[in-house]
């Protein structure tokens, strides 16, 4: 009886980091309800708001957790029954015990995604969270027509489910959930994986594993940290007209779509189908450009995300996506674009260089970087 | 040999790649350089060969407007062809253009700038108005065919004079909209049939800095050392001797042109190659195609210059004392 219960101990430590692995944050084994919700909008006699770390505490489901548990305090209740008026940025934002996506990164790491903006934050670009105007590249005659309908307001959910999900970053767009349909939805959410190596079958690949260990932040950049993050370019996929060989550029085109053109036979106006109207994303190789810089971009092209091919970026197989040239939350640079610089390894969400040097490290016309 | 030449002919080796999409063309030119100085020099030639390569670096990596630090992408295209739900066509017109231009054509791109709305680039539709005569001279305003200027966007292609590929001419047929090291952005094969590359250089004593096109494209700033004609002649042929008139030659020394009235001369100094010095009239001078005829088009048949402002015979009469 000892033996089998050690057994089965050990069974169940080896069990812990593969349903960890399939999981994103807020999502089966990770989603509390209690973190974002409260049933009664009182608790604790209504004790003053604490945001942030809370000690230890016993779930009701078992074990223990550490939960940032923000209790309402005189608060009017919230739709949804949520714990205040914005749950998200209660962890989301200037915390250290969560990643956090707004504006600069308080905890100090080269994030993938950047920082979305508030309103009022007039530095740099990328998405405002609360703006009501429409998304640039809304397209209201596309299939999927009516996702940002006037009066819309942006929030994280627009793009994250708050109730997770299996997709990358538990992206999906919330909101229509239902009208985007079933056929639809595999469509526009990328896949994970979180393995070790480059994961070929699926949009993105988190080379760090899933280490993430919630409230230490130390640890964030393996899993949020642009370095660990890897996009595939061999997922292709045809949504509203357009096709794309990774998810994520589906995902923005929900939202951009006449932003959007994977090829030169997309959204274009051109009778023979020859010139792009729209820069190219994901299906078109780099290399297989007229000219491309060899030595003088290798740098530059480093620090940039593209789809890739393989688990080493090659621009002889990779694509240049959405998420090539704009950060998806933001940064510090107009239009949430990334300048790569091309001396060493950009240290910063907008990268060491000129806006030519993003243009350039494809196109290598018009002299030197 | 003057070095300044031997570097000028090294780099004019630089095959016909369009030298604004090859960045290899100053590495190549470069390295043939290099190799040319030390062949020159010896191998203890180092300081002599190191401060010649500052001074003489200069008119060979200059590049021109729209390369390098100039070359502003989004001058001309646009990526997704909206900002702020605005077009991003600098006609306003909303559907998005091939190549992602910002006008619907690159001839309409570049005359958007260079047709005298914008008076920091220079305007080469007649009548020009930020100088009274600029070096190229300029094409007419009707944009039809015309025998004094070259032929933009002509209804069928055209053979040029003493050419023999027929051609549609638009500004990126001579220019390379993306820049590189010649002078003026002179692609260096302009008929794009394979034919070897030609560098044309010249010295400016003013170079554009975006906004002073009354003080860069203007005769009296350019000095032209070298490939003027030979870059002509891949469109129109060269000069066949006996048929033409002397192409490339030197205007001391020829038996039918006289120097002293060259020299002399109380007009203003028709272009010429001054491979040797920045100083004309001078005894390295020779006579070019652009002695006579205007790149772009001038008032007169044939693109003629009139020295005088007023007779061809003025012309000629700068070198024949007839």
């Amino acid at each position: 009886m000892k033996k089998f219960l050690v057994v089965l101990g050990l069974l169940a430590l080896a069990a812990m980091p593969a349903l960890a692995a399939t999981d994103n944050y807020h999502y089966n084994t990770t989603m509390k309800c209690s973190d974002c919700h409260s049933m009664h909008a009182s608790a604790h006699e209504n004790l003053p708001v604490v945001v942030g770390m809370g000690a230890e505490i016993t779930d009701p489901n078992g074990g223990t957790d550490k939960s940032p548990m923000y209790f309402p305090s005189g608060l009017a209740p919230q739709h949804y029954l949520l714990k205040g008026t914005d749950v998200c940025a209660s962890c989301h934002k200037n915390q250290t015990f969560a990643p956090d996506v707004v504006g600069d990164n308080l905890n100090g790491y080269v994030r993938s995604a950047g920082g979305v903006k508030e309103a009022g934050d007039t530095t740099g670009g990328g998405h405002v969270i609360g703006t009501t105007t429409r998304p640039p590249g809304y397209d209201a005659t596309a299939a999927i027509n009516g996702y940002f309908a006037a009066g819309s307001v942006l929030e994280c959910y627009s793009c994250h489910s708050p109730h997770g999900g299996t997709a990358f970053r538990n992206l999906g767009p919330y909101q229509m959930r239902s009208a985007l349909g079933s056929a639809n939805v595999g469509k526009v959410q990328p896949t994970v994986s979180k393995a070790a190596a480059f994961n070929t079958a699926t949009d993105v690949t988190i080379l760090g594993g899933d280490t993430y260990n919630f409230g230490t932040p130390a640890n964030f950049v393996n899993y949020y940290g642009r370095d660990n993050i890897v996009y595939a370019n061999n997922q292709a996929v045809t949504f509203n007209g357009t096709t794309s060989t990774n998810r994520m550029d589906q995902f923005c085109g929900v939202c951009h779509g006449a932003f959007h053109g994977g090829s030169e036979t997309d959204n274009t106006t051109v009778a023979d189908g020859t010139a792009f109207v729209r820069h190219p994303t994901s299906t078109k190789v780099v290399g297989a450009l007229p000219t491309t810089y060899a030595a003088a971009a290798t740098q530059a092209f480093a620090n940039l995300k593209v789809y890739q091919a393989t688990g080493t970026a090659t621009s002889t197989t990779d694509s240049p996506g959405c998420l090539t040239c704009h950060k998806a939350h933001g940064n510090n640079n107009p239009f949430a674009l990334i300048y790569p610089g091309t001396l060493a390894k950009d240290t910063t969400e907008e990268g060491a260089g000129v806006y030519k040097n993003l243009c350039k490290t494809c196109h290598s016309m018009g002299g030197t970087m | 040999m003057p070095a300044s030449r031997f570097l000028y002919r090294t780099a004019g080796v630089t095959s016909d790649t369009r030298a604004g999409d090859c960045p290899s063309f100053a590495a190549r030119g470069g390295s043939l350089l290099w190799h040319g100085l030390i062949q020159m020099t010896g191998p203890h030639g180092f300081v002599k060969v190191f401060v010649a390569m500052i001074f003489i670096a200069a008119p060979l990596f200059a590049g021109e407007w729209h390369y390098g630090a100039s070359m502003v992408c989004s001058d001309c295209h646009t990526q997704h062809n909206s900002s702020g739900g605005v077009p991003m066509r600098t006609d306003s017109v909303a559907a998005p253009a091939a190549m992602l231009l910002r006008r619907g054509t690159a001839q309409e791109l570049c005359l958007s700038c260079h047709a005298g709305a914008n008076a920091s680039a220079p305007d080469v539709i007649a009548p020009v108005t930020y100088v009274s005569e600029s070096a190229a001279g300029a094409f007419p305003a009707s944009h039809e065919p015309s025998s004094m200027a070259h032929d933009l966007l002509s209804a069928t292609p055209v053979i040029p004079p003493g050419g023999t590929v027929a051609m549609v001419l638009q500004c990126t047929t001579c220019h390379d909209p993306h820049g590189n090291q010649n002078y003026r952005n002179l692609r260096p094969d302009p008929t794009r049939s394979g034919l070897p590359g030609v560098t044309v250089v010249s010295h400016q004593g003013v170079t554009a800095n975006g906004s002073n096109p009354a003080q860069v494209y203007v005769r009296d700033n350019v000095i032209y050392k070298s490939g003027v004609s030979a870059w002509c002649a891949t469109c129109h042929g060269a000069p066949v001797p006996g048929s033409d008139h002397p192409d490339d030659t030197a205007i001391w020394g020829a038996t039918l042109a006289d120097y002293t009235l060259w020299s002399s001369s109380t007009l203003p100094h028709v272009p010429v190659h001054s491979p040797s010095d920045n100083v004309v009239p001078s005894v390295d001078d020779r006579v070019i195609c652009i002695s006579c005829h205007k790149a772009h088009g001038s008032d007169h048949p044939a693109a003629m210059i009139y020295a005088d402002g007023e007779t061809m015979e003025s012309t000629c009469q700068e070198c024949h004392g007839l």
